[in-house]
C-alpha cells in the first residue's frame, strides 16, 4: 500500500518535471537584451564558460556507453530480483520475497525517470543519440541567457563602481585641503572641506555594496557554468548508483539535485532576468563637476551644494541606478534558488533519499 | 587637479609599455619600469610557495594498495562459525520442540547469510575501485593534466589526486590575491600646493589612489580564502584515508552484526565505510575532477595579474572596454566553488547515503550531524 502511494506520488512529480522540459521548448532559445553597456563582452564570457556541446553532452562514445550501462545494470537487477523472487517463492521465505517484490518496484520506477527525462529531452531535441541530447539548444541557451544577465550586471556595474572610486578619492583630496595664513611667522590654518571625511564613509559603503553585486553576480555566472558541465553527469551516476538496492540513497540524491538545479533553476533564473530589468545602465556620478576655484573660496556655498549634492543627486542616483535593480535580481536569484532546493529535496526523498528532505541539509546550505 | 590626472595617466601609460614590449621577455631580465619586475617577483614568490606547499599539501598517492583479504577472511570465518552454531542450536531446538529457539536460529542464519553477501558485495566494488579509471573519466573530460601519470590506476589514487591539485592551486590563488594585496601598497598618492604669496598657501594631497573600500574589501576576501582553505584539509584527510575506513569500518561492521545486541551498531559502521570509502572517494574524482580541467591554473593566473593591474588602471582612467581579467575571474570563481558549494554538495549526498543506508541496515547516523559537531 505504502509502495504504490510512494509510485504514484513519484509519477506525479515526473509528471511536473515532463511538464517542465516541454516549456523549455517554447521558452527562447536566447534572447538577449537590446545592447547596452557591455554587452559584446558578456555574450563573449558566457560563451567561453557555457559551451554548446560539453565531452559529457557531446554524444561521444562515453556518453552513449554509459547510457547503455545504465540499462544493462538495470537489466541485471531485474534478472537477480526476479531470481531471488524464484527462490523466495520455491522456498517459501517471506523477508526474499517481499525484498524481491520492492525492488521490483524501485527498477519499474527506475525505467520510468529513464524513459521520461531521457525521453522528453530526445523528443526536444529530435536527436537520436542519448548522449547529444543535452546538446539540446534550449538548454544551453536558458543557461547561457542567465550567464548573459549576470555577466552584463557585474559588468555594468563595475562603471558605477569606477565612479564611486574615483568620488571617494575627489573627496579625500578635498578633504586634506588646508588653507594657511601666517604672514609673519604667525597666523591660522584651517581644513574647510574636512567634513567631507563623513561623506566619504558612506561612499566607502557604497563602494562595499556594489563591489559585492559585481563578486556576486560573477559568482552567479559561474555557479551557472559549473551546474551547466558537471550536473549531466550526476543524471548518468544517479541512475547507475539508484539501480543498486545499497546505493540507492546515493542516487536518489543525485537525481535530485540533477532535476533542482539543472532543470529548474535555470528556468526559475530565466522568468526573473526575463520579467525584470534587463542592464544596469552606468551610472554617472556628479561630483567631478562640483569643485571649482569659487566653490573652494567660498566653503559656506560649496558646503550647501554638496550637502544638496549628496542628499538628492548621489544618494538617488545610487539607489536607483544600483540598488534596486540589483537587490530586485537578488531577491529573485535567492528564491529561485530556493525553490530548486526544496525540490531538489523532494524529489531525492521520492526517488531514494528520504534524509534529503527531513534532514533540511539543504536548506542549511543556503 | 586636471593637470595631476593627465600626469597620473601618462605616467602609468609610461609603466604599460613593457607590457606591449617585453611580454616575450623572461621573468627574470630585470626591468627598472617595475612591471615585468612585478612579474618575475610575483612567478619567484609563487614558485617559493609552491615549494613549500607541495610538501604540505601534495597529493597523497597511495602507491601500494593491499586488498583487506586478511580482514575479510577473518570475518568469513566468524560468519561460517555463526552460522554452523545457530544451525547446531536449530537442531537442537527441532529435538526439544521449541519455537522460541528455532526462530532465533533462523533470524541468526538470515542475519549471517546477509553478512556475507555484504562482505562479497563490498570486496567486488572494492576490486571494481582498483580498475584503472583514467580512461573513462579522460573520455568525459573529468581527468586533470597533474593526474594523467601512470601512477594515478585506482579510483583511491585519482581522488586523491583530484583534491591534492586542487589544493595546490587554491593556495597558489591565496598567493596570488596576497601579492595583489601587498601590489596596492604600491599604489601612488597626490600632493598640490599652491603658494601665491608669502605667508599664504592652499595644499591637499591624497596618500593613496587606491580607494579605502578596496583594502577592506582585499582583507574579508583573503580572511574567508584562507578560512575555506583549512577547511578543506578535512576533505584531504577523509579521502587519504578512504581504503583505510572501508576496510576497518566494515570489517567492524560484519563483526558487530553478527551478534544480536551489536547488530544496529554493526549496520551504522558498514554505512559509514562504504559512505566514506566508496561513494565520497567517487564524488571527489567527479566533482573536484571537473573543477581542476576548468580551472585555471595558479601559475597562469600569475603570468595574467600583471596584466590585469595595467588593465584595472586603465580601465579607472578612462577606459571604454570593460574591467574584465577573464582567466582570473574564472580562476577565482572556480577556487571559491570548489572551497564552498562543492564540498557541501558532496557531503549532503554523502549524508544522504549514510542516513538511508545506516536506517536500513542498523542504526541511523548522520554524517553531516557529527561533521558540524566537530567544526
Amino acid at each position: 500500500m505504502m509502495a504504490s502511494i510512494k509510485r504514484s506520488n513519484v509519477a506525479r512529480h515526473l509528471s511536473v518535471i515532463a511538464m517542465l522540459l516541454i516549456m523549455l521548448a517554447f521558452l527562447p532559445g536566447y534572447a538577449h537584451a537590446a545592447g547596452s553597456g557591455y554587452s559584446n563582452e558578456s555574450a563573449s564570457f558566457c560563451s567561453g564558460i557555457i559551451q554548446k556541446t560539453t565531452t559529457i553532452t557531446s554524444g561521444n562514445l562515453l556518453s552513449s556507453s554509459t547510457f547503455v550501462i545504465s540499462i544493462g545494470l538495470v537489466a541485471l537487477m531485474f534478472a537477480i530480483v526476479g531470481f531471488t523472487y524464484a527462490i523466495g517463492y520455491a522456498f517459501g521465505i517471506g523477508p526474499l520475497l517481499n525484498f524481491s517484490k520492492t525492488e521490483l518496484g524501485e527498477i519499474g520506477i527506475t525505467l520510468i525517470i529513464i524513459i521520461v527525462l531521457l525521453g522528453t529531452m530526445a523528443a526536444i531535441t529530435g536527436g537520436t543519440s542519448p548522449g547529444r541530447i543535452f546538446s539540446n539548444y534550449n538548454f544551453y541557451g536558458i543557461f547561457n541567457k542567465d550567464c548573459y544577465v549576470m555577466t552584463l550586471t557585474a559588468l555594468n556595474t563595475t562603471s558605477d563602481f569606477r565612479g564611486i572610486a574615483i568620488t571617494q578619492d575627489i573627496f579625500s583630496l578635498m578633504s586634506s585641503t588646508k588653507v594657511s595664513i601666517d604672514p609673519n611667522y604667525f597666523g591660522f590654518s584651517m581644513f574647510p572641506f574636512v567634513g567631507l571625511t563623513v561623506i566619504n564613509q558612506i561612499i566607502k559603503m557604497m563602494m562595499e555594496f556594489t563591489g559585492i553585486i559585481i563578486a556576486l553576480f560573477f559568482g552567479i555566472s559561474i555557479f551557472l557554468a559549473i551546474i551547466y558541465g558537471l550536473f549531466p553527469i550526476f543524471l548518468y551516476v544517479g541512475i547507475v548508483l539508484r539501480t543498486i538496492p545499497w546505493t540507492r540513497a546515493a542516487g536518489g540524491a543525485f537525481l535530485g539535485l540533477f532535476i533542482g538545479f539543472y532543470i529548474l533553476l535555470p528556468l526559475l533564473i530565466g522568468f526573473v532576468a526575463t520579467a525584470s530589468f534587463v542592464s544596469l545602465p552606468p551610472v554617472s556620478f556628479p561630483a567631478t563637476s562640483l569643485f571649482t576655484i569659487s566653490s573652494v573660496l567660498n566653503p559656506i556655498a560649496s558646503l550647501t551644494g554638496l550637502a544638496s549634492l549628496v542628499n538628492s543627486n548621489m544618494i538617488i542616483l545610487f539607489i536607483e541606478g544600483v540598488v534596486a535593480p540589483s537587490i530586485y535580481v537578488i531577491i529573485g536569484v535567492v528564491i529561485s534558488i530556493i525553490l530548486s532546493l526544496d525540490f531538489a529535496e523532494t524529489m531525492g526523498d521520492y526517488l531514494g533519499a528520504p534524509s534529503l528532505s527531513s534532514s533540511h541539509a539543504l536548506k542549511g546550505l543556503v | 587637479m586636471r593637470a595631476a590626472s593627465i600626469f597620473m595617466t601618462i605616467l602609468l601609460l609610461v609603466l604599460a609599455l613593457p607590457i606591449a614590449y617585453g611580454a616575450s621577455a623572461s621573468p627574470l631580465l630585470p626591468n627598472a619600469l617595475g612591471v615585468n619586475g612585478l612579474q618575475a617577483y610575483a612567478l619567484s614568490h609563487y614558485q617559493f610557495v609552491k615549494s613549500l606547499s607541495s610538501q604540505a599539501f601534495s597529493s597523497p598517492l597511495l602507491t601500494s594498495i593491499t586488498p583487506p583479504v586478511v580482514d575479510m577472511g577473518l570475518a568469513f570465518i566468524v560468519v561460517i562459525m555463526v552460522i554452523s552454531i545457530a544451525a547446531f542450536i536449530y537442531i537442537l531446538a527441532s529435538i526439544i520442540n521449541s519455537s522460541n529457539a528455532k526462530n532465533w536460529a533462523k533470524i541468526q542464519i538470515y542475519e549471517a547469510l546477509l553478512s556475507m553477501l555484504l562482505l562479497m558485495i563490498f570486496l567486488g566494488i572494492f576490486y571494481l575501485f582498483l580498475t584503472n579509471p583514467s580512461g573513462s573519466y579522460s573520455s568525459v573530460g573529468l581527468l586533470p593534466n597533474e593526474c594523467s601519470t601512470p601512477s594515478i590506476n585506482t579510483l583511491f589514487n585519482l581522488s586523491a589526486c583530484d583534491i591534492g591539485t586542487f589544493s595546490n592551486n587554491a593556495l597558489g590563488y591565496f598567493d596570488l590575491m596576497s601579492v595583489v594585496a601587498l601590489a596596492s601598497g604600491g599604489a601612488p598618492g597626490i600632493g598640490v600646493k599652491f603658494s601665491p604669496m608669502t605667508g599664504f598657501g592652499i595644499s591637499m594631497k591624497l596618500d593613496s589612489v587606491m580607494p579605502d573600500g578596496i583594502e577592506g574589501m582585499l582583507g574579508t576576501g583573503l580572511s574567508a580564502l584562507i578560512f575555506f582553505l583549512v577547511l578543506n584539509n578535512l576533505q584531504l584527510i577523509l579521502v587519504s584515508g578512504s581504503i583505510l575506513f572501508l576496510t576497518f569500518f566494515i570489517t567492524l561492521g560484519v563483526f558487530a552484526r553478527l551478534f544480536g545486541i551489536t547488530r544496529t551498531f554493526g549496520g551504522a559502521m558498514i554505512a559509514f565505510g562504504i559512505g566514506l570509502g566508496v561513494i565520497y572517494p567517487l564524488l571527489i574524482s567527479i566533482t573536484y575532477g571537473f573543477i581542476d580541467v576548468k580551472m585555471i591554473s595558479a601559475s597562469t593566473a600569475f603570468s595574467a595579474a600583471p596584466f590585469a593591474i595595467a588593465d584595472m588602471m586603465t580601465f579607472i582612467y578612462g577606459s571604454s572596454l570593460p574591467f574584465l581579467p577573464t582567466q582570473i575571474v574564472l580562476g577565482l570563481g572556480y577556487v571559491v566553488a570548489g572551497l564552498t558549494f562543492i564540498p557541501f554538495i558532496n557531503f549532503i549526498i554523502l549524508d544522504a547515503f549514510i542516513v538511508d543506508f545506516s536506517k536500513a541496515v542498523g542504526e541511523k547516523v548522520s554524517f553531516m550531524a557529527l561533521l558540524s559537531n566537530f567544526i
